[in-house]
């Protein structure tokens, strides 16, 4: 189908290669955004959190994760918190009993593996290592397992990074109780570590003799979660 | 009934169909492990990151892979005109008109509008890909680039979702727009309608030629294949970053790329390079490029443009 090309027709049919640079322009944009991150400047911190902003969002800055179909809910009279396994003298706390002891506030900031940060939470609760002085470890035991009431997650602590005296059970954020999409009525606290470790719904700490790795553990994530000692640096 | 014309032919509706069905996915299960009231609703987390994870592999690598297992020349020529603006493209940009009359400058196959939403997928395709393998493999990386990752991976979503529902509504609710809807999803559209709307569009003449049982059976064999060389190439890839192989989704990669000769990883971090995977890489790509140059390309329904 040869076909007389007038001038008009040229003109009609000359085209620029703009899609190229359209792609090429905002993938640029995007790894600069990334690269920023190697000269210290977070995005995340200029731009407010998107999802934060959206309706029904928790208002300090935590995105809640929970691994079973919804957030388990438990009256505080039916709570009670075991601490058995390899102890002298096996305990069960009500949430009551827990209230009543003395409280340790943690602000340590809340970081999680996927890249999101909370600054400057208010933890409140009792001092992990008072409830295991009670209960009196005995000297073959290494580790502790913690059980939580949905029924799925379990996180694990060696004895010496329990002993140290800023990890928390947790009852309170920000001056008010644990919401229950943030584990009411009990959450362990580890300041310095990744957030997996800090397990919600926590309803029994067993004392046990060798260290069992936890949920997200069981998933690829290291058992010792100190930031900036684990999980790749 | 007025006549129609071929908008879209089989490998461009599926190409399209893979990546809207992944992109879905990718959306409901990324909403529903960053969303609370979402988390609360589905929640099941580690069911929903493997979804995640394994929707995100047919994203990136589907669209190629059925391009290539089908008329890869339509797609080239598809890249083609979404690449190369005419004047009236860049003055369609100052006059948009969903409903175009005489003031609005003419399109071609594709509008300027159209044009940018193609490019927008392709650029997502890639922004995704790259901020979410970082999210994903986040211990493999520096913490201040997994952040940054989050928080670009997250506002593309929210703009990504924002996009889809105006092409959406243009594509399926518009009045004067959706009778293109039929043309991804049937391949046709009114004859009427495209010179309205796309006027320079010169429409193939012929329907689609009928599907023939030994033409699927070739894209299947293709495409089998290349997800099987992807797969093999993404398992170079995490052992390249020392991925930790208790992750179900690596377990899997391993599982579906453990054949005879490669290295069964024992230890948590695999972080060698497996000369039985690479063999079987080249042998996969060998019989992928064979059966892809032993037949007839899938009939095209567009002839290829004049020469000079």
């Amino acid at each position: 189908m040869a076909k007389i090309q007038t001038p008009r027709d040229a003109q009609q049919s000359r085209t620029i290669p703009v899609g190229r640079g359209v792609f090429l322009g905002v993938t640029g944009l995007t790894g600069l955004g990334l690269g920023l991150a190697g000269v210290g400047v977070n995005v995340g911190r200029i731009l407010p959190n998107l999802s934060n902003l959206l309706p029904g969002q928790n208002i300090n800055g935590f995105t809640i994760y929970t691994i079973t179909g919804g957030f388990p809910s438990m009256k505080a009279a039916d709570y009670r918190l075991k601490i058995n396994g390899l102890v002298n003298n096996p305990k069960t706390y009500t949430l009551n009993d827990l209230l009543a002891m003395p409280a340790i506030e943690e602000t340590r900031y809340y970081q999680c593996v996927t890249g999101w940060v909370v600054p400057r939470p208010r933890w409140r609760g009792v001092r992990l290592w008072d409830l295991l002085q009670a209960a009196g470890i005995k000297s073959e035991a290494v580790a502790l397992h913690f059980n939580c009431f949905d029924g799925a997650y379990t996180e694990s602590l060696t004895l010496d990074q329990a002993r140290q005296p800023d990890v928390l059970l947790a009852y309170s954020l920000d001056g008010k109780p644990l919401a229950v999409d943030q584990g009411y009525p009990l959450r362990l606290v580890v300041p310095g570590m990744y957030g997996y470790k800090f397990a919600k719904w926590v309803n029994e700490v067993t004392v046990t003799d060798t260290v069992i790795p936890g949920y997200w553990e069981q998933n690829g994530y290291d058992v010792n979660a100190y930031i900036g000692r684990s999980n790749g640096y | 009934m007025s006549a129609r014309v071929v908008r879209f032919n089989r490998t461009e509706r599926w190409v399209h169909a893979v990546q809207a069905i992944s992109f879905l996915v990718l959306l409901f299960t990324g909403l529903a492990i960053s969303l609370t009231f979402m988390e609360s609703l589905v929640g099941h987390r580690a069911l929903m990151r493997q979804v995640h994870l394994t929707a995100a592999f047919f994203f990136v690598f589907g669209p190629g892979l059925v391009a290539l297992a089908g008329d890869r020349l339509a797609i080239g020529s598809d890249i083609h005109e979404v690449d190369s603006w005419a004047k009236d493209d860049i003055r369609w940009l100052a006059h948009p008109s969903t409903s175009p009359d005489a003031r609005t400058p003419p399109a071609g196959r594709y509008n300027a509008g159209q044009k940018l939403n193609a490019i927008f997928t392709v650029y997502c395709t890639v922004a995704f890909g790259i901020t979410g393998l970082i999210l994903w493999q986040n211990r493999q990386f520096p913490y201040s680039l997994v952040s940054q990752a989050n928080t670009i991976h997250q506002w593309l979503a929210y703009f990504a979702l924002v996009v889809f529902l105006g092409h959406l509504y243009l594509s399926v609710v518009h009045p004067a727009t959706r009778a293109a809807f039929s043309g991804i999803i049937l391949g046709t559209v009114g004859a009427d309608w495209a010179k309205h709307h796309h006027p320079k569009w010169v429409a193939p003449p012929a329907p689609e030629t009928r599907l023939r049982g030994n033409e699927v059976v070739r894209s299947l064999v293709l495409l089998g294949l290349g997800l099987e060389c992807m797969a093999i190439v993404s398992r170079f890839g995490l052992e390249l970053l020392g991925a930790v192989n208790t992750d179900p989704v690596i377990k899997l990669i391993y599982r579906v790329t453990g054949f005879p000769g490669t290295v069964q990883h024992a230890a948590s971090t695999v972080h060698t390079w497996d000369l039985g995977a690479l063999l079987w890489l080249g042998l996969g790509m060998a019989l992928w490029y064979g059966a892809m140059r032993r037949h007839s390309l899938l009939p095209r329904i567009f002839p290829a443009p004049a020469k000079g």
